[in-house]
């Protein structure tokens, strides 16, 4: 075992939680690109039915089917929360009136606590690069989805730091391209996902 | 010529006259009596009253298995002062107690022993018992950390009673966490926060790029009580570390930041290789079950505090008057996140523990309450080592029966006188 | 009649009598201890189980008495006391009846008196009972004689007549006791309502309405629950204060002028159903998806069901486009008060749903209880996925990971040119014109790039071979010769004619799937040359239209294999601080300690332990509040408080001590000990 970050996709039994394969790459790409912080240069899968996931204190998950845990997950999820992990949940249909915003917002509140807005002059908004709040992606927009611009992110807080992390701003499909294609932006749209991390490994 | 009979009498008027000489003699000039009283531990302190009110002629002897109270010796004092002869023999256990703050912001009290082996320690206070235990073969006492106590604390070493009051909490000052941002240096700082204490974080991000708490203090002993290193971006820090060290203040030198060029001369020892061990999928993972950085070549002024296996896990070396710990593990925050059931209070309490055990405490004030107490070596102060009893001496004939005697002599004569005259 | 049996008659004269007598004196035993009890409970206020304990002792009395009394006179039913007892009544006899007796021959008595003895001993008979009739007549005036209530409380006790008693008490007494507490739980809960006396505490389901009520004027009582005042009303010659139990532990502090009651309310909440689903009994995938499914759950509750029913939400379509239904089936209210448990079956048509291959329906059974105060506890059971398989899914041998499909590649960069072209042509006001063209020739090779990759790809479909555009310069005319055949091919396919294909044998039509890649070839040439011209704005148009055809091609042809993504392996020392931004965290604020709810309880608990050497009262009191403030935050320690607490009450001090220093332990930790000495006195 290293003392690496390593970027790890919670695996959950009831929907497509494999729905942005490209998403670990490309934050792994961008933090080696800003920051020293001694990243592990692939993903790997944690399984939520697994105590082995509680390896990784912070776990990213995300899809468009609906979130069920199970006994074991749930379990799982409650100690992870407990013991000082950072869960981050996108919905990446971006859609607060769908099924996996609604089940899996329930299984946070059954879980865990409910969900409530995280204030945009949180320290997550600059605990690297300066944010006025979450940035829009440009899937919100797209069409699909509930077509709004989501102004917050909803949290779960325990002693003072972010336990669980939702986002309906479908982040999943605006990070979902090979780390390659970064030259061809002229912003780097993964930049909050600097934050998400020095956050998780600061706070 | 006189008769035998008239002898006789004459005789038992001078006999009788001579025993009126001798008791006012003895009452005008007193022989010396030599009485000795004793008693033992238990009651000791009940006869004190009444040997007070002995003549300063009785001796007093003491047979002790436990030192009396502090007032039990003053008073002995005070009557061998008063011309009494105060001896006492016996093998009370030589003990001393000292109790001492933890520094750490959930307070609490060292108490450490000094006993012969084999003897049974029981510590208590005004709300019961605490523990108890018995000095090993080699050992040269016990010490015992309360996390709540109230009052006073009492030991009772064998038969020995020892007081010692609770000391004044002291309130730590504010530890810096100095480190790369990571799980370990997270989860260290966010321990020591959790268990109440005042962290001060720098994780180095990116170059020239670290994440601060809101306020940087000096380095210094009247700022922070303790740096804990968690690798080597400690030496960015400087010099400044060892003046901390040599002032007072405490180091806490995890991982292989003790191989830091800043800090490696306070050390307790080199750092070696990691030693990694296979975690299987199935492990629980506890402190130290991925492997450590073992602490090489031990210094002849450190301790080596903490083994396993073939390697030492914690160090520590006193530094001027500071101290320093080097600890080999690097990643303790898996076995918080990873561990069994309670690991994450365990976590806590363990880092704890660990910056208490080096922190700066400053020096106690005035008017402290009475921390230590070594009665045995108050009894000797007072009244000597060890002797055995006087021995008693013979007491002078009962005044009493020497009356009878007299009138018994007094009488025979008289009676011998009239009856010579009835004849 | 014979002398014998005239004897028998006496007998059972004097028999009545004397059973007569016992009961008469059982009844006044009986009596005797009900008028002390009632004389005793109207000074002191006896408890609920003293009473009942008084009742027994009455009953026993009673009945001790008349079997103590039926004992003693048992010699009344042998003829041969009979006959002593005839005989020393009239000594004519002369012990020839005794005699007659003994040896069984009557003709021994020759003169039978005419009344044959009866006489006598019927007068013996009513004579005996006299005394304790007059006895019981005498103490039943004296019951009547005193209050009917506080006859009754002793007569028949029962919760909640602790404060009935009409016997006038000291004004200047406490009227804090006896106390009484009605709990009325929430309807919902169809229990009916309990009476407490003299409670000290009180677990009723949160939502409940507590009443306390006590004798004497309402004027000066007060209570105190966390931080309301209430204040009593008046009811007769009670008093009585009324409250809505929250969801938390609480105590209400009774204050009566200087004395002062604490009870504790310790509020049991509503928890949630638990449910579980038993069929179907796990995940599955089906061929096809027919018939029904059957389904089969139980639900619990502490308190009572209202309804149970199974939910299911079916996913349709795959990759980044779904669609979702939902519903319920077998639901049914559950319509028995107080039912806390239920079993609930249901079939699922799966014919009626429409699967198609690939949808997923997620099943699970919900059931909600009839909590009203805090809204419908609901629970869940875990959820069961079904998944309808894919066409050709079971043909496959193996799933192996497949890498986005140039098509899904190709969307991702055409998408970020046109941004790049856009981005440009914003800034054109900017640029000077080599830099603007500079720069759109930068774009336009990689449009190019683009181009050719997705020109492989087309052609490679079309042709059978690998395109062999713009390879080399050498043989570019003859490849350029075959390309423009290719090409016009493909135009004629891109419906610019009517034509029918000619395809060799053997060949697919595939070119017919193809024609959106093939539309997005030429929209991509009509691009790059407006690139290489510097006009990003009129390659724009060319530049979408070639997108649209790309994502139209994607949809068409859709290539989404389930299973482990592509590893991408980043090369970390090559992108090391290449980002061209630099960050500046804010400060890091502090987080708050863990166990400040600790450090709180432990000096409270540490006064209390102080204040339990001079004031056992207060310590109890202390105690209490402590025990419900740590509940929530530390229930192990609330739990090791209790002991301590009924020890202090009793009076037993060494079980107080004790359980003092295990709750000490319990909150504080255990010492750490260690039995030799180091040289390093902070051990870790």
């Amino acid at each position: 075992m290293t003392t690496e970050f390593v970027f790890a996709t919670a695996q959950y039994d009831s929907g497509d939680w494999d729905s942005a394969p490209l998403v670990p790459a490309n934050i792994i790409d961008t933090i080696a690109r800003y920051t020293e912080i001694n990243v592990a240069p692939t993903g790997v899968i944690a399984p939520l039915s697994d105590p082995r996931m509680l390896r990784y204190p912070f776990l990213y998950l995300t899809g468009h089917l609906p979130v069920r845990f199970s006994d074991a997950e749930r379990r799982n999820v409650r100690q992870f929360v407990d013991r000082g992990g950072l869960l981050f949940i996108d919905d990446h249909n971006h859609d607060i009136d769908g099924v996996f915003h609604k089940t899996a917002t329930e299984e946070i509140a059954r879980t865990v606590a409910p969900l409530a807005e995280l204030p945009n002059d949180h320290p997550l908004y600059s605990s690297f690069f300066k944010f006025d709040g979450p940035p829009t992606t440009s899937h919100e927009l797209n069409g699909w989805g509930d077509n709004l611009v989501h102004k917050h992110l909803l949290a779960v807080q325990r002693r003072g730091r972010i336990a669980v992390l939702f986002s309906s701003k479908d982040y999943s499909s605006e990070w979902n391209y090979h780390p390659d294609s970064k030259r061809f932006l002229s912003v780097d749209n993964t930049r909050f996902a600097v934050n998400l991390v020095v956050y998780a490994l600061t706070a | 010529m006189r008769s035998l009979r008239r002898r006789f009498e004459v005789g038992c008027r001078v006999v009788a006259f001579a025993l009126i000489g001798w008791l006012i003699g003895t009452s005008i000039f007193p022989a010396p009596r030599r009485v000795v009283e004793r008693a033992s531990s238990s009651d000791v302190l009940a006869r004190l009253p009444s040997w007070t009110r002995t003549p300063s002629s009785a001796a007093l002897h003491a047979t002790l298995d436990a030192a009396p109270s502090p007032l039990g010796v003053a008073w002995l004092a005070a009557l061998r002062h008063a011309g009494h002869v105060v001896t006492w023999n016996g093998a009370p256990p030589a003990s001393i107690a000292v109790a001492e703050p933890v520094i750490a912001p959930s307070g609490g009290v060292r108490v450490n022993v000094a006993a012969p082996a084999n003897s049974r320690l029981i510590l208590a206070d005004v709300a019961g018992t605490i523990d108890s235990t018995r000095v090993t073969r080699d050992g040269l006492g016990a010490g015992f950390t309360v996390p709540l106590s109230l009052d006073s604390l009492s030991l009772h070493v064998d038969r020995q009673p020892l007081t010692v009051a609770r000391p004044n909490d002291v309130a730590p000052r504010a530890v810096l966490v100095v480190g790369d941002a990571g799980w370990e240096a997270k989860f260290v700082a966010g321990a020591l926060e959790e268990r109440g204490w005042k962290v001060v974080t720098r994780f180095a991000v990116a170059p020239g790029v670290d994440v601060r708490a809101t306020e940087q203090p000096r380095i210094d002993t009247a700022s922070l009580a303790a740096i804990i290193a968690i690798d080597s971006s400690v030496g960015t820090l400087g010099a400044a570390v060892q003046r901390f060290v040599e002032q007072g203040g405490g180091l806490v030198l995890a991982g292989s930041s003790a191989g830091a060029r800043s800090v490696s001369a306070l050390a307790p020892g080199s750092v070696g290789p990691r030693i990694r061990r296979n975690v299987a999928a199935t492990d629980t993972i506890g402190l130290g079950t991925t492997g450590y950085f073992p602490v090489a070549a031990v210094r002849e002024d450190a301790i080596a505090l903490e083994r396993r296996g073939s390697g030492v896990t914690v160090a520590a070396r006193r530094v001027g008057t500071g101290r320093v710990l080097q600890v080999g593990y690097d990643d303790s925050w898996r076995w918080r996140m990873a561990g069994a059931s309670g690991s994450e209070a365990a976590h806590r309490e363990w880092w704890s523990r660990v910056v208490s055990s080096v922190a700066y405490a400053p020096a106690t004030l005035e008017g402290e309450p009475k921390i230590f107490d070594a009665p045995v070596v108050a009894l000797f102060g007072r009244l000597g080592p060890p002797r055995p009893a006087p021995v008693t001496s013979r007491g002078g004939v009962d005044s009493r029966l020497l009356l009878a005697i007299i009138l018994a002599l007094l009488l025979v004569e008289w009676t011998s006188r009239r009856l010579r005259g009835l004849r | 009649m014979s002398p014998f049996a005239r004897l028998r008659v006496v007998r059972l004269f004097l028999a009545s009598g004397a059973t007569l007598r016992a009961l008469g004196w059982g009844i006044v035993a009986g009596l005797s201890v009900l008028l002390a009890a009632t004389a005793v409970d109207s000074y002191l206020s006896l408890s609920l189980a003293t009473r009942h304990l008084l009742q027994l002792v009455a009953f026993g009395a009673g009945i001790a008495t008349l079997a103590a009394l039926l004992w003693r006179d048992r010699r009344v039913w042998t003829l041969h006391r009979v006959a002593l007892w005839v005989e020393e009544r009239d000594p004519s006899i002369a012990y020839a009846l005794v005699t007659a007796v003994e040896t069984g021959d009557s003709t021994l008595v020759r003169t039978v008196p005419k009344d044959g003895w009866t006489r006598t001993a019927r007068v013996g008979a009513l004579r005996a009972p006299l005394v304790p009739l007059a006895a019981t007549a005498i103490t039943l005036i004296v019951l009547l004689l005193l209050p009917a209530g506080a006859v009754a409380r002793i007569r028949s006790p029962h919760p909640g007549d602790s404060i009935r008693g009409a016997v006038r008490r000291n004004p200047a007494r406490s009227r804090l006791s006896p106390l009484l507490a009605r709990i009325e739980p929430p309807a919902y809960t169809h229990t009916s309502a309990s009476t407490v006396d003299d409670p000290t505490e009180i677990r009723p389901i949160a939502g409940s309405v507590v009443t306390f009520s006590g004798q004497g004027r309402a004027e000066g009582i007060v209570a105190r629950v966390n931080a309301e005042s209430l204040v009593a009303n008046a009811r007769g010659d009670q008093w009585s204060i009324r409250m809505v139990v929250g969801a938390k532990p609480a105590v209400v502090r009774l204050t009566d002028r200087s004395f002062e009651r604490l009870v504790v309310i310790n509020a049991v909440v509503d928890a949630p159903p638990i449910v579980s689903l038993h069929k179907p009994a796990k995940d599955s995938v089906l061929r096809v998806a027919t018939g029904s499914l059957a389904l089969s759950a139980d639900a619990t509750d502490d308190v009572g069901l209202t309804s149970a029913a199974f939910e299911y939400i079916i996913s349709s379509g795959e990759g980044e486009t779904f669609k979702f239904r939902s519903g319920t089936v077998g639901g049914s209210p559950i319509t028995a008060p107080g039912a806390t448990h239920a079993s609930i079956t249901a079939a699922l048509p799966l014919d009626a749903l429409k699967l198609v291959p690939g949808d997923v329906v997620h099943i699970r059974a919900v059931a909600r209880d009839g909590n009203t105060v805090s809204g419908p506890g609901v629970g869940a059971s875990e959820t069961r996925a079904l998944r309808v398989a894919r066409t050709g899914e079971y043909d496959s041998l193996a799933v192996e990971a497949a890498a986005p499909t140039e098509e899904a590649k190709n969307v991702v960069s055409q998408r970020m040119l046109i941004m790049l072209a856009e981005a440009l042509e914003k800034r054109r006001p900017r640029l000077a014109r080599d830099s603007m063209v500079g720069e759109s020739r930068t774009i336009a090779a990689d449009q190019k790039r683009l181009r050719r990759t997705v020109g492989d790809v087309v052609f490679m479909r079309l042709g059978g071979n690998q395109s062999a555009e713009e390879h080399s310069d050498d043989d570019a005319q003859a490849r350029a010769k075959t390309m423009q055949e290719l090409l016009a091919r493909a135009d004629s396919a891109t419906n610019r004619s009517s034509d029918a294909l000619d395809f060799q044998a053997g060949e697919s039509p595939v070119v017919a799937v193809n024609k959106p890649l093939l539309e997005a070839y030429n929209a991509m040439w009509d691009a790059s040359t407006q690139l290489e011209l510097g006009e990003p704005g009129a390659a724009l148009p060319h530049m979408r239209r070639a997108l649209a055809a790309i994502e139209k091609a994607r949809q068409a042809e859709r290539l989404y294999l389930r299973g482990r993504p592509p590893q991408v392996v980043i090369d970390i020392d090559k992108a090391r601080l290449k980002g061209k931004d630099k960050g500046s965290p804010a400060t890091r604020p502090p987080l708050p300690a863990a166990d400040s709810a600790t450090r709180s309880f432990e000096s409270r608990l540490v006064r209390a332990i102080e204040l339990s050497r001079n004031d056992a009262a207060a310590t109890i009191d202390s105690l209490t509040v402590l025990r419900i403030d740590a509940l929530a935050d530390n229930p192990g320690f609330a739990a090791t408080l209790l002991p301590a607490i009924d020890a202090m009450r009793r009076g037993r001090g060494a079980d107080a001590t004790a359980a003092l220093a295990r709750a000490r332990r319990m909150l504080a930790g255990p010492p750490t000990v260690r039995d030799s000495i180091t040289r390093w006195g902070g051990n870790p």
